[in-house]
């Protein structure tokens, strides 16, 4: 199987101050075409750090980050700013919608920086609404959907470029049961069309519901196993 | 982001801040009208004054001669139909109308008054837009050696207050002898014209007044230039002329006919020193003179009018500065999916440049508006061109570029998970 997203001896410092916070040290992590994986662990393990790094919103202190072969550390943030608008698609734990614009342009957002004509954004948000059952919603602004749906668009936006990777970082975390499910049911799917996902959560039953499971603890991995699937 | 888009989002952004960006824009319309403002009245008022000075005669040149030799009266005559001709033939030319000045006084009851006789010939109302006789008639060739006079405005007001003194007789003293003048027209008020008050002279033939001083007055001749622009010309000519003329007179008075430093007088300066037995003064000095100044004013009154920009500019700064704190979490969100650092500053740029061409376009209204109101305040005409119009817009667009691009900047460095953790 090929991998995507490779991470070699992984150190990520964050400047707090005077003094450096170590979110990472030293992880080494493939994800693989097609793989369904959980990263989980304790607040403060460096959850979040390593799917950002994954994502190319950051780079590492020291390690590699390679993407499909490709190391992150030598390009430039232009360069990195493509890979995100072309191969990765994004979901946080607060939704992150523009509150100012519809849920469809929202959708469009990643297609517009993508320089894609006007009217095949508007044809292809849709069609990715359509996919998280929102179509109907098009029109709506973020303030008038439901968390779970806002999720839903959130999710749309990071399909609409029909990325090879999907980041997740604890999607359902502001989601009630109910609406968590539906979401998690929606990334499922759209593993089984064959797509990359890798979830962050702090939730046992989502972790497990993946097919490989990663724990970190203290910036190093903890442990590794295999979920349900 | 295709440039439609920028706009797009500029003016969504915008309009979620209605009262915030209509103060930015005001900032903005207060700093452009007043440059416009400025620019428009400034022209204005300078045509109205140049308008005024072109009645004053800027295409005049003031040529005297002064005597050479004692010359019989008919001699001087002679001279003077003679240089008149040949000043009239030269290049540039359009009119010459030779006068003379003289002193004279009239008593009045008890007082005696001073009085400036003017010598001319009819031809002297051609130099002179709106004057004109308002009672009786100018000279006429006809007056040829007569003593006839014709009052100028003040002078008729002054010696004969209640009457018309068209038909009076006005007996003056001239070189110590008592000369009745005939009265035969009256002058409209003209005011002053150059260095000429018309006002004040009383207007005798000049072939009556030369046979009456003799040769003792110089003579002056008036010279007209066929346009503005050849004053210049048209005084070298006559200098030319002159210098051929009195060629003989200057060597034998081991005078060299050299031009040399302006004499300066209040009106303009002369072209040749009073070494020669002649000068050539132009009004042209006073125009540029005048120009000069109102370039000065100009240059002052658009300073203070750009620190008002400048101040519009920093205030669009300081609020581009507020709005990228506050929306450093869409700024993260953009980057996040794949927005470059330059297209978060061109979204930032094109916003503080939409409110500068707003209000640059205002500002270019209410300018005008000013301008126009000054100018029916000043009573002089409203200059309006697309020169101030395309410098206001143009102002603007620098003003937002500048002012809006390090907030733009900053807002593009923003390391994107930062921006999205902002709360």
């Amino acid at each position: 199987m090929n991998i995507v997203v490779e991470l070699r001896k992984v150190v990520k410092d964050y400047r707090l101050g005077q003094t450096f916070f170590r979110a990472l040290r030293g992880v080494d992590l493939a994800v693989k075409d097609g793989e369904f994986l959980a990263i989980t662990g304790p607040s403060g393990s460096g959850k979040s750090t390593l799917l950002h790094l994954m994502g190319a919103l950051h780079r590492p202190t020291e390690g590699q980050v390679l993407f499909e072969g490709m190391d992150l550390t030598s390009l430039s943030p232009d360069e990195l700013a493509r890979l995100r608008n072309t191969k990765i698609g994004f979901v946080f734990q607060q939704f992150y919608l523009l509150p100012r614009i519809t849920a469809w342009e929202n959708v469009a957002l990643p297609l517009a920086y993508a320089r894609v004509r006007p009217a095949e954004r508007r044809e292809r948000a849709l069609a990715a609404l359509a996919r998280v059952g929102l179509l109907e919603f098009a029109q709506h602004r973020p303030n008038q959907l439901s968390g779970g749906q806002q999720q839903r668009v959130a999710l749309a936006r990071a399909l609409v470029h029909n990325p090879k990777l999907l980041l997740a970082d604890e999607p359902t975390g502001n989601l009630d049961t109910q609406a968590g499910r539906e979401v998690l049911e929606l990334f499922h799917s759209l593993h089984k069309e064959g797509r990359t996902v890798v979830i962050v959560t702090h939730e046992p039953e989502i972790a497990s519901s993946a097919e490989r499971i990663v724990v970190l603890r203290d910036g190093l991995i903890q442990e590794e196993r295999h979920g349900l699937r | 982001m295709v440039f439609a888009d920028l706009l797009r989002s500029a003016f969504s952004a915008l309009s979620s801040h209605r009262l915030r960006t209509g103060l930015s824009i005001l900032g903005i319309v207060i700093g452009v009208a007043a440059v416009v403002a400025t620019i428009s009245l400034v022209s204005g008022a300078t045509a109205q004054m140049k308008e005024r000075i072109a009645g004053l005669g800027i295409r005049t040149i003031t040529i005297n001669v002064f005597p050479t030799a004692i010359q019989s009266a008919s001699a001087a005559r002679a001279l003077t139909q003679e240089l008149t001709d040949k000043l009239a033939a030269a290049d540039y030319v359009s009119l010459v109308v030779p006068i003379a000045l003289s002193r004279a006084s009239y008593t009045l009851g008890t007082q005696s008054r001073d009085l400036s006789l003017l010598g001319v010939t009819p031809q002297y109302l051609l130099l002179f837009d709106n004057f004109y006789p308002a009672s009786g008639r100018f000279i006429h060739e006809l007056d040829e050696g007569e003593k006839v006079a014709v009052l100028g405005a003040n002078v008729a007001k002054d010696l004969f207050p209640d009457e018309d003194a068209v038909g009076e007789l006005l007996t003056v003293e001239l070189g110590g002898q008592k000369v009745p003048f005939q009265v035969v027209g009256v002058m409209v008020e003209r005011g002053t014209v150059g260095n000429q008050t018309l006002d004040d002279y009383v207007y005798v033939p000049l072939s009556t007044l030369q046979t009456l001083t003799g040769s003792r007055q110089f003579t002056t001749y008036i010279a007209q230039a066929v346009d503005a622009e050849s004053v210049e010309k048209a005084a070298s000519a006559i200098e030319g002329v002159l210098a051929a003329t009195f060629a003989s007179a200057t060597a034998q008075a081991g005078v060299s006919a050299q031009r040399g430093g302006a004499l300066a007088t209040p009106f303009g300066a002369a072209r040749t020193q009073r070494l020669t037995p002649y000068s050539v003064i132009v009004q042209k000095t006073m125009i540029s003179t005048y120009e000069e100044s109102v370039r000065t004013l100009t240059m002052i009154l658009a300073s203070v009018a750009a620190i008002s920009l400048l101040v519009g500019g920093i205030g669009i700064m300081n609020i581009m500065l507020v709005s990228v704190v506050e929306r450093t979490r869409e700024i993260g969100i953009r980057m996040a999916v794949g927005a470059r650092p330059r297209d978060i500053r061109n979204q930032f740029l094109a916003e503080a440049v939409v409110v500068c061409v707003f209000g640059g376009l205002l500002g270019l209204g209410v300018g005008w508006l000013a301008a126009w109101l000054g100018s029916l305040f000043g009573r002089w005409p409203f200059v309006i061109s697309g020169y101030p119009a395309l410098l206001a817009v143009g102002f603007s667009v620098v003003v937002g570029l500048i002012f809006g691009l390090y907030p733009a900047i900053r807002a593009s460095r923003l390391d994107p998970v930062e921006a999205l953790r902002y709360e």
